[in-house]
């Protein structure tokens, strides 16, 4: 055991000894603190020079435990109880680092000599705290039997630790924020007003009122959504599985276009195409002489855009089921003299039905928590989500009112996770058995085949108009005013010019647009790996409460975005953890926001992955990290590339969460193009939106062509020994894609 | 590697010891309470219906589960709680688990790099191995460009190549067709009498683990239901299951009676049957195996009269089905001519002998 306690201690002892303990301002890579006077200032000292700089002999403690460890792991064989000493030396260690920050935060205590003050953590205290967990976790791994390998038990305790401190730790500080008072009303009773106010509530609306109130709006823009999209998603799973249409991979192609778009970019084309100087508001202002005004805007418009957005998802749930049900089923119906529509109707339809209640579920928890659209299109007609966001930055800053929104809107959305986990636990008729099951799905009746025809075809048709209207939008002058074609719109964005001190560029999107490649290049490889690792813990390895933390995981994908943009400026804006205004905050959102996905990914790989790969390994000798070095990351690497690819692109199309967290030092291009919708310049905000678009579409189809065909096969005869082929990234993407779903 | 199982003294290197080992899953146990002892050298089977913990034991002799609790010594160790990494054993796997992205000689030579041989050392050993199990050349191929024969060689060289203390075989040969089997089988118990390795092998097939084993282990219910070799077992059945288990034969119910001579007997329907000397008494079962009786046309003293129900042409052999007073019986004969049509009345006669009564 002494290598790796060694090694985790040095590093925290070095860590302690060379890198400033507190937080210093602008970061330390700026060179501020050094001209400042570096480690030798009071502010930018480390751990070991904070006693003689500032007078903090609190802060040796955390050095003595380090030093400590340090003896300890050059004791040969110690005893259990020696090891139990260790350990609560350590987790003591952790407690008297980590606590006084926060418990000055919580309770607004002031006492210097013990620690207790507001100062942020900085590097020198991070790497202390993380030296001493994982010095822990190595000695705990030893105290238990042998299975305990030091890799996995502090592995799990990262994981959980992070989830922890960056999903659980933030929903407490909206839950703190939602009742703390306001108004010279107690806490309670402030979030009670709140909660109770009509602006939530009001239904007046459907009784010729003005305005329903924003929960009201989301819970029936939700479900209007989910019908819709559910609706379309089965009839073009229909289409794409059972039937002769031709442009079969065309379906498979859009399928995978809202994945990277930016979820506004549609709202966007709506707009040229029916808002106030759209095409089509214009074509018929000019027929009747009316003047057509703002009548997109709205309910009518957000769903419209919402259901754009998310019909894919909905197909790429279905397609999945549509396809699972086995065929036999439907050939047995056949022979027993059902005709083709009687077996639509009696077998399939009902077979269908846990993953109909899926895509409703799931059309219900994106729409809800969908933050783009209803700022592009909805007008007046404010949903939770921009309620949330105006309540925040707008002129009444109220963040109580924002907790409590935002706490109605978690609950909603958990609700329906929740809802759809039991559903799927408790019916699920699709046959995945690994067995070949021979057989043909049925063919559509004749009249099925005719109605599905009529619904997808002009949709698909539109679809297309729509992303077309796009990068139309983007070379026109002024829409609506000036159709002629120009590439003024891109030059003011993305404009480079030649001067005397060599290149120049003096787009306005190039800042925002570098920011979010490089903060989404440096959060996907976290993503994946941190999601890979997790789900290794998931598949391969057996542990105390492995339910709870399964859920846990999953937990940050049913939290809307405007919920976590939320948390982490409530939870992260004041010591200990100051992280507000860096793009670390955004690398860290990104990160736990698209874990889930590298999860899934993974898990749906690693299922894959024939167990007695590891076990072999394991009896030949490796341990389990080498293990999982040699033999299962190498077999994953098609699912690596797809988590890393599909994060880094989720990271540049998010908005919800990120509009809450960028400054004017870390704009992403996002809310950068948010900005510009605002301010009513589409033609620019759409062609920075292709740009991105582009980009991603060059990421997607770069890494299909590269790792899409790689399989491990050399030639298709599959042996036994053969029971890992890792699916290729586009499958991981469209599994990543129902991530919600399972 | 600090942690691997010490050298133990060469008398008993590939000793394997268990007691009063218990596994549970959750609320299931899955072996219950075992012990059992496997000798130096020796190729033992674990025998027994799917479920019956056979496999379990396997896998706790590789430290891939370990006990819930009980002994597990491997040699003069106590493995009990060892992780599979530090014992010095080796397994072959149902599915081969050949790494499917490293050639044939990095999976062969994949435990003696992890064990922090020299790679030159390491690769040279495994070119001996490959040698050794017929496969020189094959070194640089995928494991998919080999044939199921040959990636089952590639398994077991595998794991011979670390000369390891034990060497573990889970259903080896459910992978191949049938006559590959035979030929395979053969094949391993052939290099097991070479490198003269303990061997404990799993299956479900009871033909399988006549034709290899020195010892077979029978298993029911997560409990060892008989020892034995081969022959033992085949003709001291220890109970109903033994004796249905292994080889084929005519399970009848009786009760037995032990007459003034101290002749024993079996009663069946009223019909008494000479059965070998035995301590049991009351209900029981008595045991036909196919070479115990004959069947001839008209009667005599001690035949049973029977009718031929059904006839089975097998080429070298011929299954009858037998209505007797004892209830239906079946009965093959090695010839390759039918000498008793379908409904045909015969007398069966048995060799008090070869019969069996178990509880």
């Amino acid at each position: 055991m002494a290598k790796p306690l060694t090694l985790s201690a040095a590093l925290g002892l070095i860590g302690y000894v060379l890198l400033p303990w507190f937080g210093v301002e602008y970061g330390i890579f700026e060179r501020d603190w050094i001209d400042a006077g570096g480690l030798l200032s009071p502010e930018g000292a480390s751990g070991l020079l904070q006693t003689p700089l500032a007078g903090r002999f609190y802060l040796l403690l955390p050095g003595a435990i380090l030093m400590f460890l340090l003896g300890f792991a050059r004791l040969g064989k110690p005893t259990a109880g020696q090891q139990r000493i260790a350990l609560g030396v350590t987790l003591a260690g952790l407690l008297v680092t980590a606590a006084p920050g926060f418990l000055s935060r919580w309770t607004g205590l002031d006492l210097p000599a013990l620690g207790v003050i507001r100062e942020p953590l900085g590097y020198g205290a991070m790497a202390a705290l993380a030296s001493m967990f994982f010095c822990a976790t190595t000695i705990w791994s030893k105290l238990g039997r042998g299975n305990r390998d030091a890799f996995v038990v502090g592995a799990i305790a990262f994981i959980v630790a992070l989830i922890g401190i960056f999903v659980f730790y933030p929903l407490a500080h909206v839950l703190g924020s939602a009742f703390s008072p306001a108004g010279g009303r107690s806490g309670l009773e402030s979030a009670w007003h709140t909660l109770t106010g009509s602006d939530l509530w009001s239904v007046s609306c459907w009784f010729g009122g003005r305005a329903c109130g924003s929960a009201v709006n989301s819970l029936t823009l939700g479900i209007m959504t989910a019908t819709s999209t559910t609706f379309l998603g089965l009839a073009f799973a229909l289409l794409a599985t059972r039937t002769r249409f031709p442009a079969k991979r065309l379906l498979r192609a859009l399928a995978v276009l809202p994945v990277i778009t930016p979820p506004f970019v549609v709202g966007l084309a709506l707009i040229l195409l029916f808002g106030r100087a759209g095409s089509v508001t214009q074509f018929f202002a000019d027929l009747t002489g009316m003047d057509a005004g703002r009548w997109f805007y709205g309910i009518w418009g957000v769903w419209l855009g919402q259901t754009l957005a998310f019909t894919p998802i909905a197909f790429l749930v279905l397609v999945g089921v549509v396809e699972g049900v086995s065929p036999s089923l439907e050939e047995a119906a056949q022979t027993l003299r059902a005709d083709l529509g009687a077996t639509m109707r009696s077998i399939s339809l009902p077979l269908f039905k846990p993953g109909i209640a899926n895509a409703f579920l799931l059309g219900f928890i994106e729409s809800l928590a969908d933050f783009g659209n209803p700022l592009v299109l909805g007008g007046s007609h404010g949903v939770l989500s921009t309620d949330i966001y105006f309540a925040v930055v707008g002129a009444q800053a109220d963040a109580g009112r924002a907790g409590v929104l935002a706490l109605i809107l978690l609950c909603m959305t958990l609700g329906a996770f929740h809802v759809q986990r039991q559903w799927l636990g408790k019916a699920n008729y699709t046959t995945i058995t690994g067995k070949g099951d021979s057989g043909a799905h049925a063919p559509l009746s004749r009249a099925h085949s005719f109605l599905v025809h009529a619904v997808t075809v002009p949709w698909l048709a539109f679809t297309v108009i729509i992303y077309v209207m796009i990068f139309y939008g983007s070379v026109v002058k002024l829409w609506g005013l000036d159709h002629s074609l120009t590439l003024q719109h891109y030059v003011s964005a993305f404009g480079v010019e030649w001067t005397e001190r060599g290149l120049w560029w003096n787009g306005r999107a190039w800042d925002s647009f570098w920011t979010t490649i490089s903060l989404s290049a440096i959060a996907a490889p976290i993503t994946a790996a941190i999601g890979l690792l997790t789900a290794w813990l998931l598949i391969r390895q057996n542990f105390f409460g492995k339910a709870t933390f399964e859920f846990a995981t999953m937990l940050s994908f049913a939290v809307p975005g405007t919920v976590v943009g939320v948390s982490y400026i409530l939870a992260f804006n004041a010591p200990p953890v100051e992280l507000t205004g860096t793009g670390i905050i955004l690398v860290l959102c990104f990160v736990f926001r698209n874990m889930p996905v590298g999860v899934r990914g993974g898990v749906a790989a690693m299922k894959q992955l024939d167990p007695s790969l590891d076990e072999a390994s394991l009896t030949l000798g490796a341990n389990s990290f080498q293990t999982l070095r040699v033999v299962i990351l190498p077999l994953l690497r098609p699912a690596i590339v797809a988590a890393i690819a599909y994060s880094f692109i989720r990271a540049i199309t998010s908005v919800s969460a990120v509009i809450f967290l960028v400054t004017a030092d870390q704009n992403m291009a996002t809310a950068y193009i948010i900005g510009l919708v605002e301010s009513g310049e589409y033609g620019v905000a759409i062609a920075y939106s292709s740009v991105l678009i582009l980009v991603m579409l060059v990421v997607v189809t770069g890494v299909q062509l590269l790792f899409g065909k790689r399989t491990l096969r050399r030639e298709n005869r599959l042996g036994q020994a053969q029971g890992a082929i890792a699916p290729t990234p586009n499958q991981a993407i469209s599994e990543a894609e129902h991530v919600p779903a399972r | 590697m600090s942690q691997l199982a010490k050298a133990t003294s060469l008398a008993n290197f590939g000793r394997v010891q268990f007691t009063d080992v218990v596994k549970n899953y959750g609320k299931i146990r899955a072996v219950n309470g075992t012990t059992l002892s496997i000798d130096p050298g020796q190729l033992v089977t674990l025998l027994g219906p799917s479920g019956c913990g056979k496999t379990t034991t396997l896998r706790m002799i590789a430290g891939l589960e370990l006990p819930t609790a009980g002994r597990i010594e491997i040699g003069d160790t106590d493995v009990s709680n060892l992780p599979a990494t530090y014992r010095n054993v080796a397994m072959v796997f149902q599915s081969y688990a050949l790494f499917p992205h490293m050639s044939v000689l990095d999976n062969v030579s994949y435990g003696l790099r992890m064990t922090k041989v020299p790679k030159a050392d390491a690769y040279v050993r495994a070119e001996q191995t490959l040698g050794l199990v017929g496969l020189e050349g094959y070194g640089s191929r995928l494991p998919s460009e080999l044939s199921g024969g040959q990636q089952q060689r590639v398994a077991v060289a595998r794991a011979v190549v670390l000369q390891p203390e034990v060497l573990l075989l889970d259903e080896p040969l459910s992978n191949l067709d049938a006559k590959l089997r035979r030929q395979v089988r053969e094949e391993i118990r052939a290099l097991q009498q070479r490198l003269q390795v303990t061997t404990i092998y799993v299956t479900h097939d009871q033909e399988e683990a006549m034709a290899v084993s020195d010892r077979i282990i029978v298993m029911e219910k997560g409990e060892v239901a008989q020892d034995g070799t081969p022959q033992d077992l085949y003709e001291h059945p220890r109970s109903r299951f033994i004796a249905s288990f292994i080889g084929e034969a005519n399970l009848v119910p009786c009760s037995i009676e032990r007459a003034a001579n101290g002749q024993c007997h079996a009663e069946v329907n009223g019909v008494h049957v000479a059965v070998p000397q035995t301590e049991l008494r009351g209900e029981a079962t008595l045991v036909i195996r196919p070479e115990a009786t004959t069947l001839s046309e008209g009667d005599g003293a001690g035949a049973i009269p029977a009718t031929v129900s059904s006839v089975a042409y097998l080429g070298d052999r011929v299954y009858y089905g037998l209505s007797s007073p004892l209830g239906q019986l079946f009965h093959i004969e090695h010839t390759s001519s039918v000498r008793h049509p379908k409904s045909s009345d015969v007398v069966i006669r048995f060799d008090a002998a070869k019969l069996r009564v178990v509880k």
